[in-house]
């Protein structure tokens, strides 16, 4: 079947019924999805289907052939990192890092669909994302540092 | 003081260059050194350092990165007492491979060039064979910025530094000290020469390293003390830093497990006809205590094995449950009480002056914590490929990847030089992923010993929290016998288990109390036992500093004040009293059902405390609202990683503290996902305060550092919201105890 990942198509050779993280990592080498539970626990799978957050571990890759599929790979180009990217850079939130992509995901819708999130909307929209190193505090100092530098940025 | 010997090795690299190894005599035998340096003159080698004719200096790490921070901060220590320029290093992992840890990894570097003076030294050291003794590229216990960092990369730096004075002092026939070297670049002011690093390296290297180069005054340190970034953050932001389970290997297939639920079962009978005509499904495999599927790729596996019908042997450890083994510890206390003078049933730690007989108010308190396990976010997987000759060559994210190449030779009755090691980045490792966790590897070594192809073996979650390493649960009773004014007199712990480490006990405490005895309780449940972070002090933090607490309250002693009375004397523990109660507002009056609760705690050489702010439900829930924390760890080498270690032990420690952690029962572990084994997430972490102490003190441990004074501190504010004590964990849900209250 057909996928459309990061804006471009992938022939892959699967049962449809195989979840999309596995699609990813293994048939497209995009590793940058992690598996962390298998269940839609933890958010490590987090990409976007149609500009919206879903759990690849619980999305069957049948169901998205026709979807814009975005994988953390697809949030920067060459040149230039994403603002929440820059932003968890500047807050140092990464220690092993290994839940960061999916944390990223998540925190893309959430500033996508509010300008400047408080921290119960942060709370509410990352509940969803665990992170085993405790970064908490300063992934939520790195989401309002972004939406502040997006507004800067608009201006400017 | 702590004693170290050292030893420098140095020589030139071919093209041009200096390569200079710095290695030393653990000082902490801790267990897992024990077993791999015991002779007078072992060495280990723990780092090396390369500067080329290129300006550049790498610096070669061998401690594993799983989120520490700890790469940045040793380089961090080299660069500044080699005077380099920061934008001028290189990190790289040191290789678990011989050949680094022997002198043939210098040989390589210097391809062919006569081996120097300074490695002849080397060949005589018999006993130590740099070779064969750098068994260990251990990263645990809290060691790496204090004793590779403080002692070998700050040595190597320094001597580096000596070095290249001694080049540029010869080249330019002038006095030694009127060379300076600062940022790269090294300087002869009055003739105002100056030159990089690189044109001086390969003639530095002709120099004997000095074995006690002059350190650099830390009054003047422009590195150590900043907050800088580590080194793979954009890869962990970009998604590109390839971890353990994202690595592939050619014609590699997948395996998926599933093991015994009990301790030591076996397969007894499993239908492969179930699952042989699903896509991907290549062959089930029965391996020692689990059943494997190997598939095309990963999903199928598990999906195949999911659905594989399969029955186990019950095992000689099915009716052991959580339960029984506190009700056994508790058996074993009462009767080391009841029989005191009984030697047999436990060994006496600490025995000072006479508390048994001393006259006061006696108080007694039994406190007991349960099973826990790590759950990193990545859970254990491994590739294994095997020889035809019998050699293993397996990637793997491993903390001492060293030992467990020691461990599994032994195992698989192979040499120790047939185990080839690539090293993996790690998502989490709290205590997991090192030396006696290797169960999944073996797994893997069992699946790959019957095909010609690597495989890949990874743990689903429910694997990965039913087939872990537990911290042990354990129960403790302590007895506390006060003055007239409630001051402490007297202290008395009975705990489980015997430590074997040489180094102080984690039961023993801080405070000036002149009567003490504590005895030690050997206990082995069938359950498989692993380090944890911050291991015995997770749970010996917790008896103590919440009986400490209880003792205080006894008497009506405002908890802080008590402890500080006790530790005058003690200048580091009182600093960081004093800065806890001003960062924390100790003071400030609560509202009904609100509470502040604290912890002291001095391990890994840092000196804690920490304070916790609830409140509590009438339904009994039991709210975090903030913790602030205080640490003195000596130097601070990079102050943002000192705080995120601090953070991050916070919600580890709130995790366990709040949240039902593992239950054993018919032998079986409980608990299978993150919907059943908690752990704390966004919206239930607090705010989150620390404050670092200046000083210049020898660095101590900061990975594990404040997790041990989570959960007492929690405790203690809950009795300060609503005066119920709390002497088990897990505490969100407090709502039986209210139904039933004492104290």
């Amino acid at each position: 079947m057909l996928i459309n990942v990061n804006g471009r198509s992938h022939v892959v050779l699967v049962d449809s019924d195989m979840p999309l993280l596995w699609v990813l990592r293994e048939k497209l080498g995009l590793t940058g999805t992690k598996f962390g539970c298998g269940k839609g626990l933890c958010g490590a799978c987090t990409v976007h289907v149609n500009n919206s957050a879903v759990r690849s571990c619980q999305t069957k890759v049948g169901d998205v052939s026709s979807a814009q599929i975005t994988t953390i790979e697809g949030i920067s180009n060459d040149n230039e990192l994403h603002v929440l990217q820059k932003a968890w850079i500047s807050s140092h939130v990464p220690q092993c890092g290994y839940c960061q992509p999916g944390q990223i995901m998540g925190a893309l819708e959430l500033i996508r669909e509010k300008k400047n999130p408080s921290d119960e909307d942060i709370d509410r929209a990352m509940a969803g994302h665990i992170c085993r190193c405790g970064t908490y505090p300063r992934i939520k100092s790195a989401i309002k540092k972004a939406c502040q530098q997006r507004a800067l940025k608009m201006r400017g | 003081m702590v004693k170290r010997r050292q030893i420098l090795i140095a020589g030139a690299i071919v093209g041009g260059g200096l390569v200079l190894g710095a290695n030393m005599l653990p000082t902490n035998r801790r267990r897992d050194v024990v077993g791999y340096v015991t002779k007078e003159n072992e060495h280990l080698v723990t780092t090396w350092l390369k500067i080329g004719n290129d300006d550049f200096v790498t610096v070669y790490i061998p401690h594993a990165e799983f989120g520490q921070g700890t790469s940045t901060g040793l380089a961090m220590i080299l660069a500044e007492e080699l005077g380099a320029d920061w934008e001028k290093i290189r990190v790289e992992r040191a290789p678990a491979l011989t050949e680094f840890s022997n002198y043939a990894f210098i040989e390589s570097l210097m391809a062919g060039f006569p081996i120097p003076k300074a490695l002849n030294q080397v060949k005589k050291f018999t006993s130590i064979k740099v070779a064969e003794t750098m068994r260990l590229q251990l990263t645990g216990g809290s060691t790496a910025m204090r004793f590779t960092g403080h002692f070998g990369m700050r040595v190597q730096g320094a001597a580096a530094r000596e070095m290249l004075k001694l080049a540029a002092a010869d080249t330019w026939a002038v006095e030694v000290s009127e060379i300076t070297v600062e940022k790269g670049i090294v300087r002869h002011q009055a003739s105002d020469r100056s030159t990089g690093f690189g044109s001086l390296a390969e003639m530095a290297a002709r120099y004997e390293p000095p074995l006690e180069p002059k350190f650099k005054d830390p009054k003047r340190y422009t590195i150590v003390g900043q907050p800088l970034q580590t080194f793979d953050i954009e890869e962990k932001v970009k998604g590109s830093l390839i971890y353990g389970i994202d690595v592939a290997i050619p014609k590699m297939k997948y395996a998926a497990v599933k093991a015994s639920p009990t301790v030591g079962g076996e397969v007894l009978n499993f239908d492969e006809h179930a699952i042989a005509g699903r896509t991907g499904y290549i062959k089930t495999v029965v391996i020692s205590g689990a059943i494997a599927v190997v598939a095309d790729s990963w999903w199928q596996a598990q999906q195949a094995i999911d659905n594989l019908p399969v029955t186990f042997s019950e095992g000689p450890f099915s009716k052991y449950s959580s339960e029984q083994v506190i009700n056994e510890q508790f058996a074993m206390l009462d009767r080391a009480t009841n029989d005191d003078d009984d030697e047999s049933l436990s060994d006496v730690v600490i025995d000072k002056g006479d508390v048994v007989a001393l006259p006061g108010q006696k108080l007694s308190a039994d406190y007991q914590v349960p099973f826990e396990t790590h759950a990193p976010l990545e859970p254990m997987n491994c590739i294994v490929q095997w020889h035809k000759n019998r050699k293993i060559e397996t990637w793997i994210g491993l903390r001492n990847p060293l030992a467990t190449r020691v461990a599994m030779a032994r195992h698989f009755d192979i040499e120790e030089s047939d185990i080839i090691f690539h090293n993996s980045e790690i998502g989490g490792s709290f205590g997991t992923r090192s030396v006696g966790m290797e169960n999944y590897f073996i797994q893997c070594v069992e699946i790959a010993q019957q095909f010609e192809f690597p495989i890949k073996l990874i743990w689903s979650r429910e694997q990965d929290i039913q087939n872990g390493y537990y911290r042990p649960a354990v129960a403790a009773r302590l007895t506390g016998t006060l003055d007239d004014d409630g001051t402490a007199i007297g202290w008395q712990s009975d705990y489980f288990y015997k430590d074997t480490a040489i180094q102080a006990s984690p039961a023993e405490i801080p405070y000036s109390i002149p009567n003490q005895r504590m005895r030690a309780l050997a206990h082995e449940p069938p359950i498989r036992f692993g380090s944890w972070r911050s291991v015995n002090h997770s749970q010996q933090c917790f008896f103590k500093e919440a009986f400490i607490d209880e003792l205080a309250g006894q008497g009506g002693h405002d908890p802080l004040a008590y402890r500080r009375k006790l530790v005058i004397g003690q200048p580091r523990l009182v600093a960081v009293l004093d800065r806890l109660e001003k960062l924390s507002d100790w003071h400030q009056p609560k509202l009904s059902r609100q509470g502040i609760g604290m912890a002291l705690s001095d391990v890994y050489g840092s000196f804690l405390a920490l304070a916790i702010h609830v409140d509590v439900t009438e339904a009994g829930v039991v709210h975090v609202n903030r913790v602030d924390c205080v640490i003195d760890c000596g130097l601070v080498i990079n102050p943002d990683s000192v705080k995120a270690q601090l953070e991050g032990g916070i919600v580890w420690g709130l995790t366990a503290a709040l949240h039902p952690s593992i239950t054993v029962s018919a032998g079986r572990v409980q608990q299978s996902n993150y919907h059943d084994y908690q752990v704390l997430r966004m919206h239930e972490c607090p705010e989150i305060n620390i404050a670092l102490i200046d000083s210049f003190d020898a660095p101590g441990g900061v990975g594990e550092a404040s997790v041990p004074a989570v959960a007492p501190a929690l405790v203690n504010a809950i009795h300060n919201a609503i005066g119920l004590r709390v002497r088990h964990l897990p505490v969100q849900d407090i709502s039986e105890l209210l139904g039933s209250r004492h104290a």
